[in-house]
């Protein structure tokens, strides 16, 4: 519990204040909103600060205060009706099998050092996935947790997070390569 | 065989991340070996995880939310330590008489004979289970899904994540839920029936463990640690999730709730 020990105080500084950019940067890619965004890490670190004495030192504190994060987020868009009560197991954007796709030469436009992706492109190419996609990437491909970790985050078994990945991917490697050919960064 | 027995796209990106174990790995690339698109798969895969990587940097912090945190840190911790010397400091100019009035406030009978909140907590849980089964504590949206349910503590004003169980695939039912006071603060309380009309009741409310009295045992699965309660033939099972204390409660045979909430717990 956090409170009145220095030490505690100390030990929860030292271990939450680090993530208060990836915190920062994860919150205002769910909510859109600076201001939300703030908001969010803040209440994240006060839940954080009072349960501190359930945190299990060696686990990886990055996933628990994302956890934190992602569950004061869930609630907080409840409240004000902005989405489902529950996140589904096998949400409509998991349905069917995924084909093999013709990726021709998008591996190489992707891959490529010469190309100067600006920051504003990408974050509106993730910013138009579906939630639970746009979740996925934030949780493992900028996030860097586990799987396992990002399940429980998202509070969803380990096997969709791996679908909804591979989902998200897909699509932005598409949105991603159609920027690409837009600005003429690539030869048709 | 489906198009995603032939191609097994997951496990391509897995194995871009890394994180397939050595039967799903060998199995991969051995696939990968002989299947052309696939292997664009996985370049494809790895090359959206470098531009996403390289174009999306954590922003940095905008002004002063580094001071609100650390003002807000400064926040609980001056409301968690009532009676540290400093804090009393500010009664001296008030005078004697008002210390005196503070004292006699402190000394009346009324407030030394409440039990201490945890026990408070305890003893309401299970006379509430008793409510619900002789039906003088009624519940709403009886036959409610997980969702409704949910759906409807946030409507009721529950400000924290109220997570009902779905126990359908272990023969219990939901019969309903209410919103609650517990020990002075607001409780989500949904109750289940089961076989040969078992009814369990689940209860929710911002807590700890550490304020509960000493329990009948206290047991750890899947590193989450549980504090067990029997009294009066009901079993009750307390565990944290973050700052959401859960607990099970019935007069079913104690191993079957300890079960039961062994088996919905969820590590935060």
């Amino acid at each position: 519990m956090g409170g009145s020990d220095d030490n505690d105080r100390g030990r929860f500084e030292a271990l939450a204040m680090p993530l208060a950019r990836p915190l920062y940067g994860f919150a205002l890619r769910l909510t859109r909103r600076s201001d939300d965004a703030s908001d969010l890490v803040q209440e994240t670190f006060l839940r954080a600060y009072r349960t501190f004495a359930s945190f299990r030192p060696g686990t990886n504190a990055k996933a628990w205060m994302f956890k934190i994060l992602h569950s004061v987020h869930v609630n907080e868009a409840k409240r004000r009706g902005r989405r489902p009560a529950t996140t589904s197991i096998d949400s409509a954007y998991d349905d069917g099998p995924m084909e093999i796709a013709d990726w021709s030469g998008t591996a190489d436009i992707l891959t490529n050092p010469a190309i100067d992706w600006e920051g504003s492109e990408v974050e509106r190419e993730v910013s138009a996935l579906p939630e639970e996609f746009r979740e996925a990437v934030l949780l493992v491909d900028l996030g860097d947790l586990t799987y396992e970790e990002a399940a429980e985050v998202a509070g969803c078994p380990v096997g969709t997070i791996r679908s909804r990945l591979a989902r998200a991917r897909r699509r932005l490697a598409e949105r991603l390569r159609n920027v690409a050919r837009s600005r003429g960064l690539v030869k048709e | 065989m489906a198009e995603r027995d032939i191609h097994p796209i997951e496990a391509i990106h897995a194995l871009a991340d890394g994180r397939l174990n050595a039967a799903e790995r060998e199995a991969a690339e051995r696939h990968l070996e002989t299947c052309a698109s696939c292997r664009e798969e996985r370049d494809v895969a790895a090359g959206t995880v470098r531009v996403v990587r390289i174009a999306m940097p954590d922003p940095e912090l905008p002004p002063g939310l580094a001071t609100r945190l650390g003002a807000a840190l400064d926040e609980i911790d001056r409301a968690a330590e009532p009676r540290a010397g400093r804090s009393w400091s500010w009664l001296v100019p008030l005078g004697a008489a008002l210390l005196a009035v503070v004292v006699l406030v402190v000394l009346l009978p009324f407030g030394g004979d409440e039990p201490p909140v945890g026990e408070r907590i305890v003893a309401s849980v299970s006379s509430d289970f008793a409510a619900v089964q002789a039906g003088s504590l009624p519940l709403e949206l009886p036959e409610a899904d997980p969702a409704a349910l949910e759906a409807f503590f946030v409507d009721r004003g529950i400000d924290f994540e109220a997570r009902v169980f779905d126990l359908g695939m272990m023969g219990f039912n939901i019969a309903g839920g209410r919103v609650e006071v517990l020990a002075g603060r607001t409780s989500a309380l949904f109750a289940y029936r089961g076989p040969d009309g078992v009814l369990m009741v689940c209860r929710m409310y911002l807590g700890t463990l550490e304020e509960l009295p000493e329990p009948s045992r206290t047991l750890e699965h899947d590193g989450i640690a549980f504090r067990v309660y029997e009294r009066d033939g009901r079993t009750m099972v307390f565990w944290e999730e973050g700052d959401v204390v859960c607990v099970l409660t019935s007069d079913a045979p104690a191993q079957a709730v300890i079960d039961l909430s062994f088996a919905k717990a969820v590590k935060v």
